[in-house]
Parts: structure tokens; sequence; C-alpha cells
């Protein structure tokens, strides 16, 4: 076994640029398939979570948790009557003037949403009940992008807004910035209107409920974020499908070259089955130099991947989406690179034990 | 030339199954960079779309999505008093986008009158709809959730009859609309108008208009006067950057053809060194030798593109009988032209030419008694 390895490795290092231009091949269907995997894993995390314990009470039909709602504040007087023992108004929006400088906007009761949200003050302190107005707190990925710290100024709808704290939460609203509620109804020209309310589920209002007042709905927590993922979905798809013909086709590629490498060496291998090689000996032979590859390709398609995801981000609404790389998406994609590596294998090696070993050693 | 290419043609029908596993690998990535191409052209209509309107558009220009705007009378009136000899029409829109039948869709409303001549809409099937109740849907919207006239549509609880289905330009494609004042029974009056529509008489310098327009004191609290296009095109960055990363991905998936062909022409070689040096040996020239070698992945990358082109027409024409695809409330409708099939097929051949030239730059410099000794 030991030799059939070592001549496997040889022959592999005999056809070296071949071998190299094939590790290409795979890291380019690797590195698409990490690259859609790390796409999709940030557009998860940000935006796909649902917390179980609240619930919000929006404009029918909106997408509350983002834009969209108005409600008036009879509406929370309405919620408390059907017995929510807590309301918690807030103000989500998204303002700028494109999408390109667009921030995300929440208006908070300072005294209330540390109940209903968790986050991590990375620097600074959280906003308080008595504090002065035009103070801010502002996501962590908003404070990398506009380049804030606690002490600087950031604007928001064209006036300056002194920042508190850098938060974070590892959902979107890291892109958010957090400013008192009733800051954002001066800064927004609504008067005492909000956008929605967000009161503790398990009571007697349920998700799917409707308010006659102001034509409300009942909606889980983080529910308009993962409705919003789904409206990806056809992309992911798409893509999907697209990184897999990449990937059948760099394993056809690597098998074919497999195929006529051992070709080239079918007077030796059936020398060495004649006196006594098993087939798996061949198997081997053709792992070896498969895994070579393959290896070669995957550690390449990573250094793609890792490049071309910190080049390119998605950028909606003021979220912009990067390529995220975890532990799961370097082991599915180790899975892609084995997947590739036994269909590249498995073909030559059937087909080279079929033929007939007299034949192949008389093959000049 | 033609003996070289007939000779090229029988060597790869010579052992017919390499041939067509070799030419199923590359047939796999040109069908990927077909869809690619397929869907992103798609999402060309909207980014690089011919400008459609010559209208302006008051909105809010701090926020986003139209849906938080709120049109007030002062500005409302701002626009009728510019006067009948610049403006045609002023026309308040109702904007929302709502979840209705599980998609993201754009809730709109306008006069009726409005439709035809300033939002460019022409009916397709039933009647405009005038009472309570009654709505119409764009044909991309019915296309994608198979709507037709009498469908009943659940929007923000209410329930609506469609009573027709019109064409009209860009987003408007897949949106709902009613009546203004049937989305203000709805909806209610306040916050009634998210922007306003104004058509300009054949007369009006547009951008004199614009400008006097957007100094009027009472355009306050961010509402800013923009040419429609230019307002729908700042408003589609994500379609670019998914746009952008297609293109990208598609062109480095044609790339593989060239490392494809590099490798099986490198294999061939090796192969048939002996062959090649007898060839050389009895006349064939080192010009005639590449010809033939690089005819042979041209003509294997042909075979490549058809297969791949004929499976992705089939997957197109599937998606197509399936309606559009709906993205961030935008229809895709894949789409293969022969502009498209064009660039991927020169960049097809062009790849596996250059894969060629470069495998049989290397591979051919051996001195013919090297060769015909191996």
């Amino acid at each position: 076994m030991p030799e059939m390895l070592r001549l496997g490795f040889y022959d592999l290092l005999h056809q070296r640029r071949l071998g190299f231009v094939l590790a290409i091949s795979i890291s380019i269907s690797l590195m698409g398939y990490l690259l859609l995997n790390g796409y999709q894993t940030d557009l998860n995390n940000r935006y796909d979570w649902l917390a179980p314990t609240y619930l919000i009470a929006q404009q029918s039909g909106t997408t509350g948790e983002f834009y969209g709602s108005r409600l008036k504040p009879v509406v929370a007087a309405d919620l408390m009557e059907r017995g929510a023992s807590l309301v918690v108004p807030e103000i989500r929006t998204v303002t700028g003037t494109t999408m390109d400088n667009a921030v995300l906007l929440r208006g908070i009761l300072p005294d209330r949403y540390e109940r209903i949200e968790p986050y991590r003050i990375l620097s600074g302190r959280p906003l308080l009940s008595d504090d002065s107005p035009r103070l801010a707190m502002v996501g962590v990925r908003l404070a990398q992008e506009r380049d804030v710290l606690p002490g600087g100024t950031i604007e928001v709808r064209g006036r300056p807004f002194g920042v508190v704290a850098v938060f974070e939460t590892g959902i979107y609203s890291d892109y958010e910035v957090w400013i008192s509620l009733r800051d954002a109804q001066e800064l927004l020209g609504w008067g005492d209107e909000v956008s929605i309310f967000v009161i503790p589920a398990g009571e007697q209002l349920r998700p799917g409920d409707t308010l006659p007042t102001d034509k409300v709905s009942i909606s889980q927590k983080g529910e308009n974020g993962t409705n919003l993922v789904k409206e990806f979905q056809p992309l992911f798809s798409l893509l999907n499908l697209i990184a897999v013909t990449l990937g059948i086709s760099a394993a056809i590629a690597l098998a074919n070259s497999l195929w006529r490498m051992a070709w080239l060496r079918r007077r030796e291998l059936a020398i060495l089955q004649s006196i006594g090689f098993s087939k798996w000996a061949l198997v081997l032979y053709l792992a070896v130099q498969g895994a070579g590859v393959t290896g070669l390709g995957f550690i390449l398609g990573l250094l793609e991947a890792l490049m071309v995801g910190s080049l390119i981000s998605l950028r909606t609404a003021g979220v912009a989406i990067h390529a995220v790389y975890d532990w799961r998406i370097l082991l599915i994609s180790a899975g892609y690179a084995l997947g590739i590596l036994l269909l590249s294998t498995v073909l030559p090696a059937i087909w080279l034990a079929r033929l007939n070993l007299a034949e192949l050693l008389r093959a000049e | 030339m033609l003996s070289v290419f007939l000779f090229a043609l029988k060597d790869l029908g010579f052992d017919l199954l390499r041939t067509l596993f070799s030419a199923a690998g590359m047939a796999a990535v040109t069908m990927g960079a077909l869809l690619l191409n397929a869907f992103s052209s798609s999402m060309g209509t909207y980014i690089y779309a011919a400008p459609t309107s010559s209208n302006l558009l008051v909105v809010d220009s701090t926020t986003v999505d139209p849906s938080d705007s709120d049109i007030s009378p002062a500005v409302l009136q701002a626009a009728y008093d510019l006067g009948p000899e610049l403006i045609g029409r002023v026309s308040p829109q109702f904007f929302r986008r709502l979840w209705v039948s599980e998609k993201l869709v754009q809730v709109r409303a306008a006069p009726p009158e409005d439709w035809p001549s300033v939002y460019h809409m022409s009916l397709l099937q039933g009647t405009w709809p005038s009472g309570a109740g009654q709505a119409m849907v764009g044909e991309g919207a019915a296309a994608g959730n198979h709507w037709q006239i009498g469908s009943v549509l659940d929007v923000a609880g209410n329930a609506l009859t469609v009573t027709a289905i019109y064409r009209a330009p860009g987003a408007s494609f897949s949106a709902i609309w009613l009546p203004l004042e049937q989305a203000q029974a709805i909806f209610g009056t306040e916050r009634g108008i998210q922007c306003l529509a104004l058509q300009l008489t054949a007369a009006a310098d547009p951008e004199e208009v614009r400008r006097r327009l957007q100094a009027d004191p009472r355009l306050t609290n961010g509402m800013a006067v923009f040419f429609e296009d230019a307002y729908t095109h700042n408003n589609i960055q994500f379609l670019r950057d998914v746009y952008g990363l297609m293109f990208a991905v598609s062109i480095i998936a044609l790339l593989t053809v060239a490392l494809g062909t590099y490798s099986l022409t490198a294999l061939n070689l090796a192969e048939r060194a002996h062959q090649i040096g007898i060839l050389r040996a009895v006349g064939f020239s080192y010009f005639q030798l590449r010809l033939f070698l690089t005819l042979r992945a041209l003509l294997l990358a042909g075979l490549a593109f058809g297969v791949g082109l004929a499976v992705a027409l089939v997957y197109v024409q599937i998606q197509q009988t399936g309606g559009p695809v709906y993205i961030n409330g935008f229809p895709f409708t894949f789409y293969l032209g022969g502009e498209q099939i064009g660039l991927c097929m020169g960049l097809t051949l062009g790849f596996a030419l250059s894969g060629a030239w470069l495998s049989t730059r290397w591979m051919l410099n051996d001195s013919v008694a090297q060769l015909v000794r191996i």
C-alpha cells in the first residue's frame, strides 16, 4: 500500500502543472460554494431569528420592524385593555437619501428597552431616561462603517447626535442607531405616533390576532426578518444550483484527468496487480492524486473566498450582508470537497477495474 | 484547414464516450454561466432601463422607502401653484409595501384618470377598478402569484377583488393598484399621500421646473423633487450589488473552461507524444499540430456549449412557465436572448482557445527525436 501511495504521489508531482490547473478549477467551484454559504449565513444570522418571549403590534401587512408602520398612542391603551401586561412603543424606520447612506433608525424608551432587547455595550454607557436630547447609541457595524466612537457624533437625517455608546446584538440591529423615542418623533415629525408596540408573549394576545384600532395585527417579534429571508430564498436556490453544477464539473474534470493519468501508467499498474496488489491499491493510487489536487483546491478556494468576500458585500436598506465563514460552513465545504474527491476517484477506479488485465499487460 | 478540421472531428468521434464525458464537465459550467446571465439580464432590465418617464417626483428624500414619506397639503398646493402652463397633471400617489399572499408587494393608489397618462398603464384584461373592494394587479404580479380576474386579495385585512390586469413599466409591473379614494377609505386620509408625480407640459423645461419647486419654502422636512427615473435608479443599490456579483461569478465560472481545456489538451499531448512525434517526422508542421489540437478543443467546447445551452433553455422555459421569481419585492423573469447566448458562447470559445493555446505552447517545445522516443 505505501508503494501505491508513493507512486500516486510521484506521478502527481510529475504532472504538477496539470495538478495545479486542476486545483484552481476545483478552487473556483469551492469559492462559489463558500461565498454562497457565507452570504446566506450572514443573512440568516442577522434576520432569521424569532424572540419567543415577545410579540409586536404593527399596522397589518407591513414590515413594521423595519419601516412602513405608523400607530397612534390609542393602540397602546387598546393593547392593555386586551391584557398586555407590558406595552413598549418603538419607532423603526430607515432614513437616508439613497440605499448607500441609509441608516436603520430606532426610537426607544430609555427606561424600558433593556427589558426587551438583549444587547452588549462594547464601549460607552447606555442611554438613560434623564439624558439630554440628541444622544444616540450606535450598533457596532454602523459604528465601524461611519468610524464613530463614544464622544463623537453621528448624523441622522441631517442632524448631529452625540454618540454615548457602541453596542452589539449580533443581528441586524448592529446596523441601527438608537435614539430616544421623543427625539425620533421630533426628528421624523411624527408627533406622538410610533411604528410598533412590543408586548409580552404568552398572554391573551396571540400572533395572528388583529385589533380594529388603526388596522393593527399581532405577530411574533422577529417574524418580519424571517419573512424577508424567505424573499431571498429563490436567489440562493439558483446560486446553490450553480455552485453544485460547478462542483460536478470540477469532479468530472478531475476524474477525466485521473483516468488519463492512470491510463498512461496502465502497464505498470497491471504488472503490480498481477504480482498481487489488490484493486483497492488502484483506488489508493487514484485517491492520493485526487486528494492532493482537491486538498490544494480547498486551500486555494478558501483563500479566494476570503478575498472576494472581503471585497463584495450586498447592501440593502441600511444593512450590508457580508460573507461570514464559521466552522459549520468550513465543515460543509469540506464535505463538498470530499464529494468532488469521491466522484473523481470512484469513476476512473470503476473504469480501470473493468479493463482486462491481460490486455493491459500487452500495452506498449 | 478543412483536412485538419475533419481530422479533429474524427479524433473526437473515435473515443466518443471520453469525448462526451469531457464535454459533460464543460457543459455543466456553461449551463451555470448561461443561467446566471439569464437571471442577471432580468435584473439589468431594472438597472439599465431606458428612461420611461419625464415626470417629476416629490417625495421625502430622507426616507429610503416611500412608505414612510408623507406629503402635506402645503406641498400639494406648491405643486398646483406652478400653474397649468408648466404642469399638465399633479398626481398624488399612495404607496405602501405590504405582505400580500406571503409576498412583499407594492400597493399603490392614484386617481384613476392619471393611470394611463401619468403612469403609462394599459389595460390587458378586465375593467379598471372603480368601486369599493376592487383592485388591479400588474401582469408581473398576476403571473408570479397566479392571480386572475376575480381573485380575492387580502390587503392589510381587506378583501379586494381583482378586476383588471394591467401593463406598466418598472416596478409598477408587479404592483397592486387601487383608486386613491379607495386606498384612503381603507388606510385613512392621514398619511394618505406618499409622493406626487408631476406630468409636465411640452412647453416646460423640466430642470427649471424642478429647481423652482425645490426652492419653494413649503417643501420642508426633507421633501425633495427628483426626476422619476433618477429616483428609481438611486434606490436599486441592492439589485446592482447582486447583478455585479452574478456577472462576476459567471465570468469566473467560464474561466474554468480555459482550465478544463488546458488540462484536457495537456493530457492529450502527454498520451500521444509518440504519435505527435511521428506526425512531426512525416512533415506535419508545429502550426498544423497546434491548429489540430486547438480545433479539437474548440469543437469540444462547442459541443459542451450546445449541451449546456439546451439544458439552460429547458430550465429557463420551466422557470418562465412558473411565473417571475420574486426577490425583495421585484419580479424577475429568466430571459436568455441572442445577446446573452452570444456573449457566453464567445467567452466559452475564447477561454477554450486560450486554454488550448497555453497548453500547446508548453508541450510542443520538445524535439521530434525526443517525442518519438517516448
